[in-house]
This record gives structure tokens, C-alpha cells and sequence, in this order.
């Protein structure tokens, strides 16, 4: 049975909405189910990287490592390859390039997606807002596909909003890779223009630029 | 090949990274101008000439040619606002705005119209601005079009934009030819990822560069924080350094003192710097009266190669549905094509598994045509309010009205219905619950039905404008018709945020106009 999510939106208000931005919503607002579904504030923090500790990442951290490994095939379908050394490589490029996208979201998204993230991560949390108990590295594709159409249809706009960052993040890391999509039709800028232009001839690429730092 | 900006950075032109600078490093100027994009790069230009010590303060990092190669997540992530996700306080709209030296000249697509006679009179009707005509702005135009070598495109428009022509040809309605301020154009199709060959004439190969041969300064990587006040006055500018790729603040901080200052932060980043110094603000305007010109889109499957990476991302739009249910009647739009990457097509379609794999599947056939809603000219279209969140960043509460829903669901209607006269094997209107249509009469049915709600339907803006609206009456405006603020002795504030309404054309030449009539006469005043 698909785990639904609690249907309390009557009592949010506009004001309630507005704090949101990025994900869209409350998720992002608290660390405990009351929060969550309250749409209570949590304090404001700015939200710097470093926090992907023990991790070779800025932003993702080893339980982000897990969740982004189950997001990713569910997500691209079809384009995610059959066999398990192609699925690393794969898997690599798309952690590499969903840190680097995340990262340089500034401070507030930062903030925000790490609160959807650390939803994703906490057992209970998650159980209740996804209905996926298991941990991800045990979560079958199907089971995320289910939680992700449950939230895309959810009537709680907050979970349509979460939906629609994590599609849009992990689309996004996934299809801007030429690597990925070159037997689609377009395997990035022509090779004459990487012959030929100068910020593609390393000494060039590299120059420091020259700053004339402290005068006024 | 000669880079303008690494050959002037050779010549030591003033050019300093905040994160460089000592905590509380004092700098003076004549004029401080916050902002390097269309409005404040414009104005440096002007005011240097007229030689007046320039400060300029920009946000985002010196990024030029050697950074521009052609990559979408580089160009996505480190040249665009929040790197690109940035949206309305509802999530509804994406937001997409320049954040380098340069600001969002640097990233668009080189689309160039003055501003329609239409607005401008409507602006003098109705919004009390003066001295802004149809008369009065033609030569600032014209000085502009000449300045940055705006000129009819004469290369055929590439498959993408010939959709539009061919669909409009056949359904009798009108296409036109775009205008384009390019200078020696490869007619590569990377103009929103930053030139790679220096082509496009933006503020950071023009204007910027010779605001530094003035001698002008240009402080990157430095937020303005707030102004403080004395009196009527602005005493000294608050910055804070952030770190070497303006992604975070370094905790250092900058102090600014000038004579005056221009705002030009944009319609977003404008209203936060005043929301943020508790300007006054006695009538309630500051950040009022924001807009958008929502976009819509549809993508449709074309019988031939589209390869709609290759050649001017835009060269072709219609302006049939601008104006046709009068100026202030139901919401019209302007038609144009958008030269969607796989990594931005992906991202809008919020599909995952069979759905999204499907869509990508026919992405070298993909047209994808785009409406541009004119908001902002009736009663039901106020617009959106820029205000703060509690760490003090600005976000744009963007509410889309019944009426921009109505102007919406007819876009997806004439996009589809010019996308099937030009061919369209399969048209899909870009929305979680739309179907493949194969054909006109079906795309009327399933587009009528199809639930005009936020989140559902994708919805994205690369013009934001109004926010510090000018009129002569303090009432309903923040700055005066020559953008010098009502409250505010020392201040002018000069880019798009000052406009009354949309523009109903892609802005940036209006920009461009306003703020060279703008910064000359400031000149004059702070010359005399």
C-alpha cells in the first residue's frame, strides 16, 4: 500500500508558503513531523558548504551519496546504462556534477535542500512523508518511482514542490553531460571550436587574472 | 585572438576582487554605481566620460572569455542568480538572471527592441511618468542601437526559429526578422552561456571596458548589504566581501562613501538593497509592482533535424498576440523560440523514468517555442512584491492571477497551433499533466482541460522588471521620471526596476535607452 501523506494543507496560510522559494516548501522547514506540517520557521542560518564531511564532496554527505544513487536511476529512466561498470562511471559523473550544481545555489537554496535532504535520510521522517521504510541502498527503483509520482500528485503543494527540485536537480546534472546525451543529438560545442578557441589551449585557460587587490 | 577584458586587465585597469581586500577597506568615489549589468553599465560609461571618479560594485565574480566554454552546467551554475534556482516564493517561477560582472548582458540572447510606442504611452497615460515619449526615448535609442551595433540579422534563422516563421506563414500571421547587437557573430548558439568569441556586444566587451579606460574602478565579489543615512542623504554604503567565486560571504566587510549613488541591481536586487536599509518608504511602493512577463512553452517533434544548438538562439519572433485584445484588455504575448540544452530542457519538463527519457529521446527534433505574457497593463496584473526572508535575501512573492492564467492557457493554444502549420509531427504543452498531441483539432481539446495551476505548469521569467516603479506622483511610485528617488537626495536608481509595467518586447534595449537618458542627466547635475 502506497504511503500517503497527511492531508493538513487547509490550515496553511499564504505567509506559511511564502518562506519557501527553492524546494518549495515545508519539508524544508522543520527536522520533526510537527514542524514539517506545520510549516513552522526554523531559525535563520547562513548555510556555507564544508558540511559534506567524510566525504569527498562539498556539499553531498554519505547518507546524500546513498539517496542520490537511488534518485538518479528512477529518475533517467531508460538512459541509466544495464551494466555495473558503466552504472559506476554513471553514477560518479552524476554525484560529481549534482554537488557541483547544489553548490553554487548560494547560502538560502543550500539551506533548503539540505533540509530536504536530511528529511530523506532520517528513517522515520522519511517513512512518513515517502512511505519507503527501507534504507535507499535497499530501495527498490519501483518503490522510488512510487514516492516520487505520490509526491509529483500529492495535494499538499509543499511535497509538489520537493518533487519538483529533485527532479529538477537530478535532470538537470544528468542532461547537461554531453557524455549523456550524445547519442541523442548533441555531444556539446564542435571540435573545430575546442581546436580553434583560446580558452580551451591550457596556458591560456589557466593565466592567474591579474587583480590590482587593496588599492581604492 | 584579442580578449578586450584580459588585454585591459594587462594594462592595469582598476580592477579588484573583494575577496582581496583587507576587512574594513574604506573607498571613496564621485559615484558609486551598484550594479554592472545593462542599467549600471550604461550609466558608468556616461558618468566616466563626463569625468566623474566611477566606482563600480558588482555581486557576481569577473567572469569573461577564458571562462566561456560552451558547457551547460559551468555556464548554468556560475552565471546565473542563486545558479539558476532561483524562483518566485511559491516555487511556481523559475527566475533566471545574470550574476556576473556584466549581469544579465553577459547571458542573454542578444534580442533587441525598443520599447513598444504602446507601453511608453501607457506609462505617460497611466503611470504619470514624463518626458519618456515615444519622441523623447528615439534618440536615446538610437544612440544605444549604434553604441552596441544593433542590426537586423541577415543569416537565415536556423531550423528552431524557422518553425515560427513557417507556422506564422502558414496560419497568415506575422513574423518579423529579430534585431540583434552582435559585432563579428560565429552564429555559434552559445549566447546564454557567455560568448565564447566576444560577438555579442553586452556591458562586459562595451560599456564596462570603457567606463575602465575612464579610469573607472570595478570592485567584484563585493554584496552591497545596506545603505546608512544622514538626514535625506546616503552616508556610506555597507558591503560584504564574499569569497573568491561570490558564492559566499568571507564575514569581511567594505564601507563606500561617494556624492551619489546609482542603484542598479536590478528589479530584484534593487528593491532588497532599499528593503534592506529601511529606506523610506511612506507610500508602501518600494518592491511593488514587480513583473515577470511569465513564459510558457511548448515543445513539439519535428519531422526533420532541428539541431537547435547551432546558429542565433533567437532570430524570429511574432508579435501577432501582443496587442490584439488591447492594450489593456486580456493578457497578450509575444511569440519567440527558446534554444532549450538537454540539461534545460530536462530540468522545466520535472518528468523522471519512462516520461522523461521519452521526451529526451526526440531532442534533436525538438522545437520549443516560448510566449512571453505582458503583465502589468490591467487591473488584474499588479505584479508581484519583492520582500525579504529572514536571512535577509530577497525573493520575489509572485501570486499568477486568474487573468495571466487565461493569457497562459491561449499561449499554449497559438504556440501549438502554429507548431502543427509548420509540420509538427507531436506537440506537447510543457506542463506535469500535458499528453503528446498529435494533432491541432486533439491539442484544442487536451489544452482546454489541462488544470492551469502552479507547479504544474512550468513557468519561468528571464525579465524581471518594475520593482522601483518611476512616476511624478510619490504616491504610487519610488523614483521620479528621470529615476532620481522621491525620498532620497542622493540617489538615483537606473535599471529596469523603474518601469511602471512590462515592456511587452524583450527589455534589454530599453534598459540600455532609459539609462543612457537617465546617467546623462545626472551627469550634467553632478557636473555643474
Amino acid at each position: 500500500m502506497k504511503k500517503k501523506v497527511p492531508d493538513s494543507n487547509a490550515s496553511l496560510t499564504r505567509r506559511q508558503l511564502i518562506r519557501t522559494g527553492f524546494i518549495g516548501s515545508a519539508i524544508l522547514s522543520g527536522a520533526s513531523a510537527t514542524a514539517v506540517l506545520s510549516g513552522c520557521a526554523s531559525k535563520p542560518e547562513q548555510y556555507s558548504l564544508g558540511h559534506g564531511k567524510n566525504s569527498v564532496y562539498q556539499f553531498l554527505n554519505k547518507q546524500d551519496v546513498a539517496l542520490v544513487a537511488a534518485l538518479v536511476p528512477a529518475i533517467v529512466g531508460d538512459q541509466w546504462p544495464e551494466h555495473e561498470t558503466e552504472q559506476n562511471m554513471a553514477l560518479g559523473l552524476s554525484l560529481e556534477r549534482t554537488d557541483r550544481f547544489i553548490s553554487r545555489m548560494g547560502s538560502y537554496n543550500l539551506g533548503e535542500v539540505r533540509k530536504l535532504f536530511d528529511l530523506l535520510n532520517q528513517r522515520l521522517m522519511r517513512g512518513l512523508t515517502t512511505g519507503i521504510w527501507s534504507p535507499w541502498e535497499k530501495t527498490s527503483n519501483e518503490d522510488v518511482a512510487t514516492f516520487l509520482t505520490d509526491w509529483k500528485h500529492s495535494s499538499f503543494s509543499l511535497f509538489n514542490g520537493a518533487y519538483n527540485a529533485l527532479t529538477d536537480i537530478i535532470g538537470f546534472a544528468w542532461y547537461s553531460s554531453p557524455a549523456n546525451t550524445a547519442h541523442l543529438g548533441y555531444g556539446g560545442p564542435p571540435a573545430y571550436l575546442i581546436d580553434s578557441l583560446p580558452q580551451f589551449k591550457q596556458n591560456l585557460a589557466t593565466r592567474p587574472e591579474h587583480h590590482s587587490a587593496g588599492e581604492a | 585572438m584579442r580578449d578586450i577584458i584580459a588585454d585591459g586587465l594587462s594594462r592595469g585597469w582598476h580592477v579588484s576582487s573583494a575577496h582581496t581586500l583587507a576587512d574594513k577597506t574604506t573607498l571613496e568615489a564621485d559615484v558609486v554605481i551598484i550594479g554592472t549589468g545593462a542599467g549600471g553599465a550604461t550609466s558608468a560609461e556616461i558618468l566616466s566620460k563626463a569625468g566623474l571618479k566611477v566606482l563600480m560594485i558588482e555581486e557576481g565574480k569577473l567572469r569573461y572569455q577564458k571562462d566561456f566554454k560552451m558547457d551547460e552546467l559551468e555556464a548554468f551554475s556560475t552565471l546565473y542568480q542563486e545558479g539558476t534556482a532561483r524562483k518566485t516564493a511559491d516555487g511556481a517561477i523559475a527566475i533566471y538572471q545574470g550574476r556576473s560582472v556584466g549581469g544579465s548582458t553577459t547571458v542573454n540572447w542578444t534580442s533587441t527592441f525598443r520599447t513598444p510606442d504602446n507601453t511608453l504611452k501607457h506609462w505617460q497615460n497611466e503611470h504619470g511618468v514624463a518626458g519618456c515619449s515615444p519622441e523623447d526615448m528615439a534618440p536615446w535609442f538610437a544612440d544605444r542601437e549604434r553604441a552596441l551595433n544593433m542590426e537586423k540579422w541577415l543569416v537565415p534563422p536556423n531550423a528552431n526559429n524557422s518553425v515560427l516563421k513557417q507556422g506564422c506563414d502558414a496560419l497568415g500571421w506575422s513574423s518579423e526578422i529579430m534585431i540583434r547587437n552582435v559585432k563579428g557573430c560565429w552564429n555559434l548558439g552559445y549566447c546564454g552561456f557567455g560568448c565564447p568569441v566576444n560577438a555579442k556586444q553586452s556591458m562586459l566587451v562595451t560599456s564596462i571596458p570603457q567606463a575602465l579606460e575612464n579610469n573607472a574602478h570595478l570592485l567584484s565579489c563585493a554584496r552591497v548589504e545596506r545603505f546608512h543615512f544622514k538626514g535625506d542623504q546616503i552616508h556610506e554604503l555597507e558591503c560584504s566581501a564574499l569569497d573568491a567565486e561570490a558564492n559566499f560571504s568571507s564575514g569581511k566587510k567594505i564601507r563606500v562613501r561617494a556624492r551619489h549613488f546609482v542603484l542598479s541591481a536590478g528589479s530584484i536586487g534593487s528593491p532588497a538593497v532599499l528593503l534592506r536599509s529601511a529606506a523610506p518608504d511612506p507610500y508602501d511602493t518600494l518592491g511593488a509592482r514587480t513583473f515577470l512577463h511569465p513564459v510558457n512553452s511548448c515543445t513539439a517533434t519535428m519531422p526533420e533535424p532541428v539541431r537547435w544548438f547551432e546558429g542565433a538562439p533567437q532570430s524570429v519572433y511574432s508579435d501577432e498576440f501582443v496587442w490584439k485584445k488591447g492594450i489593456s484588455g486580456e493578457a497578450g504575448f509575444k511569440l519567440e523560440v527558446a534554444p532549450v540544452f538537454p540539461g534545460g530542457l530536462a530540468a522545466q519538463e520535472t518528468l523522471f523514468g519512462r516520461p522523461l527519457a521519452d521526451r529526451m529521446a526526440n531532442l534533436s527534433h525538438t522545437n520549443s517555442m516560448i510566449a512571453l505574457v505582458r503583465d502589468g497593463f490591467h487591473e488584474e496584473s499588479p505584479g508581484g512584491r519583492v520582500k525579504l526572508r529572514d536571512d535577509l535575501s530577497p525573493v520575489l512573492d509572485y501570486p499568477i492571477s486568474d487573468y495571466l492564467w487565461r493569457g497562459l492557457k491561449d499561449a499554449y493554444l497559438r504556440m501549438s497551433e502554429i507548431q502543427f502549420a509548420a509540420g509538427a509531427k507531436s506537440v506537447t504543452a510543457v506542463h506535469q499533466d500535458a499528453k503528446p498531441m498529435t494533432s491541432w483539432r486533439e491539442a484544442k481539446q487536451h489544452i482546454a482541460a489541462l488544470p492551469m495551476k502552479p507547479l504544474r505548469a512550468a513557468i519561468f521569467s528571464a525579465h524581471v522588471m518594475g520593482g522601483c516603479s518611476m512616476g511624478e506622483n510619490p504616491k504610487n511610485s519610488v523614483v521620479n521620471s528621470h529615476g532620481e528617488h522621491h525620498q532620497i537626495a542622493n540617489l538615483n536608481v537606473i535599471d529596469g526596476s523603474c518601469f511602471p509595467t512590462s515592456i511587452g518586447a524583450n527589455p534589454q534595449l530599453s534598459i540600455y535607452g532609459l539609462a543612457a537618458k537617465h546617467a546623462t542627466r545626472l551627469a550634467e547635475r553632478l557636473s555643474s
